[in-house]
């Protein structure tokens, strides 16, 4: 009897996620009916996952390695509002992109590097960095979106292939690459053995400070990526583009069992955690709830999420004690 | 015939799937020292855990003063005068000593605290122990053992009848271990009984009365300890005969130096010089804070250093970091396994491959199946008791932890193994087979270093044993000339 309990309560502390995903999709289904559960509904929260799914599992790679990270958000806003500048000054559109996307990896590192050398928490120099970033992003563009970009960037937000979205199969593949990294390669290991315990890893011979190093690079590099997905899908880089990213992306994260502590995470739950978001998105939306309501329902949601990472080590210590 | 104070009726404890107690019963007499030992796992800690409260027994019961409970509440336990003081010290290092003492039980009328009670009680205590603690002082600036001190005088002050002390000496010296033994025998003659737990038998042949054997949940035998020997605890501790206790060394060190130290300065180590041959045992003793954990910091990169050479075969070695001394073969296995050896919540598969698993990779890509057929072998070889290969470590036992770490060493193909502590909190059938170990690793041409505080230990194992105090070496002592009374009085600084 005790058996079964044990072996129920470990199954549930490890699809909680799925189960609650499961729960939503059913209720929204039921209460805006004919609407919700449809084809184009669903490929549309998809879509709009997309972007913000990337730059989850950017933020993904940093929490592995026990960083909290704040400052996604307006890298995000930077590297759209930045390439739509650029452009206007000229520069094709390619280069202008890569230049961005550079930058937004430089501020990722520029975190990093703050955190290390002066051993401050990263949570607390990427609140600072989102601060400093989302303001000098508002006074380059001079307070305004910034219009003017060629249409040949509209593909890679708005196209599609077949019925699928662009940013959704690219959104797709990255998950599959990281679930690789994670899951299959050394790297992923040393990953996971610097969120877990940062002694342990150092004193096995890890070069702690550069995963560090490349984990900020991975995020910052995703941040972009999704930052240009969206200027390509507005059409426009704005300044404001990144408003509740960066706590959504963490709640995410959290919400599909990436632990706030480090050392654990699953990419099959970020990406359950991402759909949760989104479904709640949508079917709030749908729903016409305004963006305030909107923002206690995700803030409770974050709030449920973190009580449930840490309630559920207590729960598989209980399982597993003999 | 000194009173019953307590006593423990058929207490049984199961947790899911295991009974951790089966059916203990002893008692405890008014002002008696009662040993309670046995290996890691042997039930000590959950039969602790039943009488301070923190778990119910599921079946039995503990007498108390006459009356008889079916299971104790925390409240109810320090109400009853039990108190304990763990390894860990359940203390604030901010605040002075008195707050400390009066942690939760402060005297005074309404909400004015009456600090000058304080101050005198606390006072009172320290003399009764014949110690000599600014009870004003903050708790930080004392020593380990000081602050083990004022764990007690905390229980003292909230009028205990029963003192439970588990492993009270482990970061004690000799010195400061006789005070607490002062300390013990002072309270007994109040008429405080006490519980004691320890790893190290000789201190109960020193301070205790009577002794309670525990062995996988049960108990296995109660002796008075004036009728019983060493060896016989130990065979009803492992329920078996240990003959040689420190195994016999087979193989002699060789001529070749492979490490050596000229003048090493750095992370308060002073002027350090000594070699190290292949095959060789060489031990490190010291007094608690002589400095010998933050030597091997410097040798393996962990820690600056300032001045100084070290030679690796024979090539000078300049690291900067860990992984630099790893590369050149020199591995630490830190005196902290739990938090600095292990990722306690990851496999067994995965911490014994840690720092070799680019080894098993192809461009970056873990080849795991040779992972697992190497961490197959490395098992088999040092008889690591895990149901499987994917059992977090958290669930092993201390012994077993330690072999991982020294597997994953090996499997790293280090050849110069630093132990730092590498039996503390162990039991002693494990303790014995980490000893075989160490052997084994000599007799492959590895050479290994040992820190311990247990001189009896070094004495058992070392080829040579080197001393340090506050910093420096003070000396060598060969294998024919090993004399305790002589290293402990190197060690303590008198030359």
């Amino acid at each position: 009897m005790n058996k079964i309990k044990n072996t129920a309560v470990t199954l549930l502390s490890k699809c909680i996620s799925q189960i609650i995903l499961m729960i939503l999709v059913i209720f929204f289904a039921l209460q805006v009916k004919g609407i919700f559960f449809t084809t184009t509904n669903l490929i549309s929260i998809v879509r709009q996952v997309s972007t913000m799914g990337i730059a989850a599992l950017g933020v993904s790679f940093l929490m592995i390695t026990g960083n909290l990270d704040f400052s996604m958000g307006s890298i995000y806003a930077f590297v759209g509002t930045f390439t739509a500048i650029l452009n206007l000054l000229n520069i094709h559109i390619v280069p202008a992109m890569l230049i961005a996307a550079l930058c937004g990896i430089g501020i990722s590192c520029f975190t990093c590097w703050i955190s290390i050398s002066f051993k401050i928490p990263r949570l607390i120099s990427s609140m600072a960095m989102q601060q400093l970033i989302n303001g000098l992003c508002v006074i380059i563009a001079g307070n305004k979106t910034v219009y003017g970009l060629p249409e040949s960037i509209k593909w890679l937000g708005q196209g599609y292939i077949g019925i699928i979205p662009v940013s959704s199969i690219l959104f797709a593949a990255l998950a599959v690459l990281v679930a690789f990294v994670f899951n299959k390669t050394y790297f992923g290991r040393y990953l996971f053995a610097v969120g877990g315990n940062e002694d342990v890893a150092r004193l096995s011979g890890i070069n702690v400070n550069k995963i560090k190093y490349l984990a900020s690079i991975i995020a910052g590099l995703l941040a972009s990526i999704a930052g240009l997905i969206s200027m390509s899908r507005t059409f426009s880089g704005s300044p404001y583009a990144g408003g509740t990213l960066s706590t959504d992306v963490i709640s995410a994260a959290v919400l599909g069992g990436v632990s706030i502590m480090g050392g654990t995470g699953k990419t099959s739950g970020l990406v359950t955690g991402i759909l949760i978001i989104g479904t709640l998105t949508v079917g709030l939306n749908m729903m016409n709830m305004n963006a305030n309501s909107q923002d206690v329902f995700k803030g409770a949601m974050l709030l449920v999420a973190v009580i449930l990472d840490s309630r559920s080590k207590g729960i598989k210590k209980l399982a597993m004690r003999r | 015939m000194a009173k019953t104070v307590l006593s423990f009726k058929d207490i049984t404890k199961e947790f899911p799937g295991v009974r951790a107690l089966k059916g203990i019963t002893f008692s405890l007499k008014e002002g008696e020292v009662l040993a309670l030992i046995g290996e890691n796992g042997a039930g000590k800690s959950t039969l602790i855990k039943c009488l301070t409260g923190a778990y119910e027994p599921s079946f039995g019961e503990i007498c108390l003063q006459n009356k008889a409970f079916r299971h104790l509440s925390p409240k109810l336990a320090k109400q009853m005068g039990i108190g304990a003081v763990y390894q860990e010290f359940n203390l604030v290092p901010d605040l002075p000593v008195v707050e400390n003492i009066f942690m939760g039980n402060l005297p005074g009328k309404g909400i004015i605290v009456d600090y000058a009670a304080m101050l005198s009680l606390s006072k009172e205590i320290f003399n009764s122990f014949g110690v000599d603690i600014d009870p004003r002082m903050e708790l930080k600036q004392l020593s380990p053992a000081m602050m083990q001190i004022v764990e007690i005088a905390k229980a003292i002050a909230q009028n205990l009848k029963i003192l439970i002390l588990d492993e009270p000496t482990a970061p004690l010296t000799t010195k400061e271990t006789e005070i607490l033994f002062d300390i013990i025998r002072k309270i007994k003659v109040k008429g405080v009984s006490v519980i004691y737990i320890s790893h190290r038998l000789e201190e109960i042949f020193q301070i205790c009365d009577r002794v309670v054997v525990m062995r996988d949940g049960e108990k296995v035998g109660e002796r008075l300890v004036c009728e019983t020997d060493r060896q016989e605890l130990i065979r009803l501790m492992i329920g078996r005969e240990l003959t040689n206790y420190f195994p016999q060394r087979r193989t002699c060190p060789t001529k070749e130096v492979i490490l050596k130290t000229q003048g090493l300065w750095g992370n308060g180590s002073r002027d350090i010089t000594f070699e190290l041959h292949r095959g060789e045992i060489l031990g490190f003793a010291g007094l608690v804070g002589a400095g010998r954990t933050e030597l091997m910091s410097v040798l393996f990169c962990d820690a600056k250093r300032e001045a100084g050479d070290v030679l690796v075969n024979g090539k000078p070695f300049n690291g900067k970091h860990p992984w630099h001394a790893i590369q050149r073969g020199i591995a630490l296995l830190p005196e902290d396994r739990k938090q600095k050896g292990l990722l306690m919540d990851k496999s067994v598969s995965v911490n014994i491959t840690l720092s070799s698993i680019k080894k098993f990779s192809r461009f970056g890509i873990i080849n795991f199946s040779l992972e697992k057929e190497f961490v197959r072998i490395y098992c088999d070889k040092l008889a690591v008791k895990t149901p499987s290969l994917e059992q977090p470590v958290q669930y092993l036992s201390g012994g077993n932890q330690q072999k991982l770490i020294v597997a994953k060493w090996m499997v790293t193909d280090c050849d110069i193994i630093i132990f730092d502590e590498p039996t503390r909190g162990i039991d002693v059938g494990a303790k014995h087979e980490i000893y075989e170990l160490i052997h084994q690793l000599v007799e492959e041409g590895r050479s290994v270093i040992i820190i311990s505080s247990d001189f009896e230990e070094l004495i058992g194992l070392a080829d040579r044993i080197a001393v340090m105090s506050e910093g420096e070496l003070v000396g060598f002592a060969d294998k024919k000339d090993y004399d305790k009374e002589v290293l402990l009085d190197m060690a303590s600084g008198k030359r």
